[in-house]
């Protein structure tokens, strides 16, 4: 064995390696609950806002993606939420560009793409409404095992919706990375969520394989 | 109010005799503080409007001054045709919202409605909450029949 092909074999097991020893190795510094390897990738199609153009997932190729699942006749947890990812984006200078939050309605029925534009564009350009239909929104459900419930009533009062609180964060290439339990808590780590959203939207070198996935 | 009335018993008549000049006083009472009696305080109070056609949320400090328990049971706005004491509830990873029929208020203690937890659920918000500015006269209803109304300033989504 040459000297030369030594260093490129082992060059070439470095590389392959990358993907999930970069996301394994340094486990620890992860603010949020970290999910690679164990939440499958993003993989949806719906309308989104602004305008009701149908997108899937690879429209969120390159960048990192939250996913929350909530419905517009929510006026505390939702915008609690929301607002605390704000904040949080806020802080993550310019990055930022490359950070999009999925606004799932699980009440399609009522969530039509004129109200979910409204209501996102209330926390910020970054915030991406979906509306999917029946069978769009199981899916995607069913993939992420997001629970929700609607209880339709003529009454809005009694017009019961139970929805995830969680957000699942994806990496620039589709990948699932971390879990945000919730962050309508009383003591949300707003600081922790932006810099872990930072460091997601830098290690491109190292999700370099997914984002090609993505792409292809 | 003098020093010789009780303070229940001054609560009581103001909390009935007096709700049309509260309301003008409102007008331009600051929205910081508003000691309707000697034995509740409101603070903090603030509607949260998102959009015209969806529910907006109220918050508040609500102190219970006085030496006997009281239980929240109610609240009303004029810009709100329906106002019910809601709480969110988190458990599992599920995140619910439901009505409550009353919560208390121990002597000396106080309830915080804050986001998370208890909001009041206006479930159709008009007339002035729309503009984003100036306060709303909440009323909230007590239990014993009483009474207070504090001016909650009137907000949108305040993100960055
Ligand atoms: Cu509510």
């Amino acid at each position: 064995m040459t000297g030369a092909l030594h260093r490129r074999q082992a060059l070439g097991l470095l590389a392959a390696a990358l993907p999930l020893s970069a996301a394994r190795a340094d486990d620890g510094g992860w603010h949020d609950i970290d999910v690679t390897g164990t939440s499958p990738s993003l993989d949806f199609t719906m309308m989104a806002t602004p305008d009701g153009q149908t997108v899937f997932q690879n429209n969120y190729v390159g960048y990192v993606t939250m996913l929350y699942f909530g419905y517009t006749f929510c006026p505390d947890v939702c915008p609690l939420t929301m607002q605390n990812v704000a904040a949080a984006l806020a802080k993550t200078g310019k990055a930022v560009k490359d950070i999009r939050f999925l606004f799932v309605t699980v009440d399609p029925k009522r969530d039509t793409i004129p109200v979910l534009k409204a209501y996102v564009g209330l926390f910020g350009p970054e915030f991406v409404g979906l509306r999917g239909d029946a069978d769009q929104l199981a899916l995607l459900t069913k993939r992420f095992r997001v629970a929700y419930s609607v209880t339709p009533s003529p009454d809005p009062a009694k017009y019961e919706v139970i929805h995830g609180s969680a957000i699942y964060v994806f990496d620039r290439g589709l990948n699932a990375r971390l879990l945000v339990p919730s962050m309508a808590t009383k003591t949300p780590d707003i600081d922790g969520l932006a810099a872990d959203l930072v460091r997601l939207v830098n290690e491109r070198p190292s999700s370099w394989f997914g984002w090609l996935r993505g792409i292809v | 109010m003098t020093s010789s009335s009780h303070p229940e018993t001054a609560f009581r008549r103001m909390a009935g005799r007096a709700a049309s000049a509260l309301l003008v006083a409102l007008a331009v009472a600051p929205p910081a503080a508003w000691a309707a009696s000697p034995d509740v305080a409101v603070t903090g109070g603030r509607m949260q409007v998102l959009l015209p056609s969806r529910p907006a949320a109220g918050y508040f400090t609500l102190e219970n001054r006085g030496d006997t328990p009281l239980a929240l049971s109610g609240a009303s706005a004029p810009d709100c045709q329906s106002l019910m004491l809601h709480q969110s509830t988190e458990t599992g990873g599920m995140a619910r919202m439901a009505m409550v029929d009353s919560v208390p208020v121990p002597p000396h203690g106080s309830i915080r409605f804050s986001p998370g937890g208890y909001h009041l659920m206006c479930m159709q918000p008009t007339g002035i909450l729309l503009t984003h500015k100036g306060t709303e006269a909440v009323t909230l209803h007590f239990a014993d029949g009483g009474s207070v109304s504090a001016p909650f300033a009137i907000q949108g989504v305040g993100t960055r």
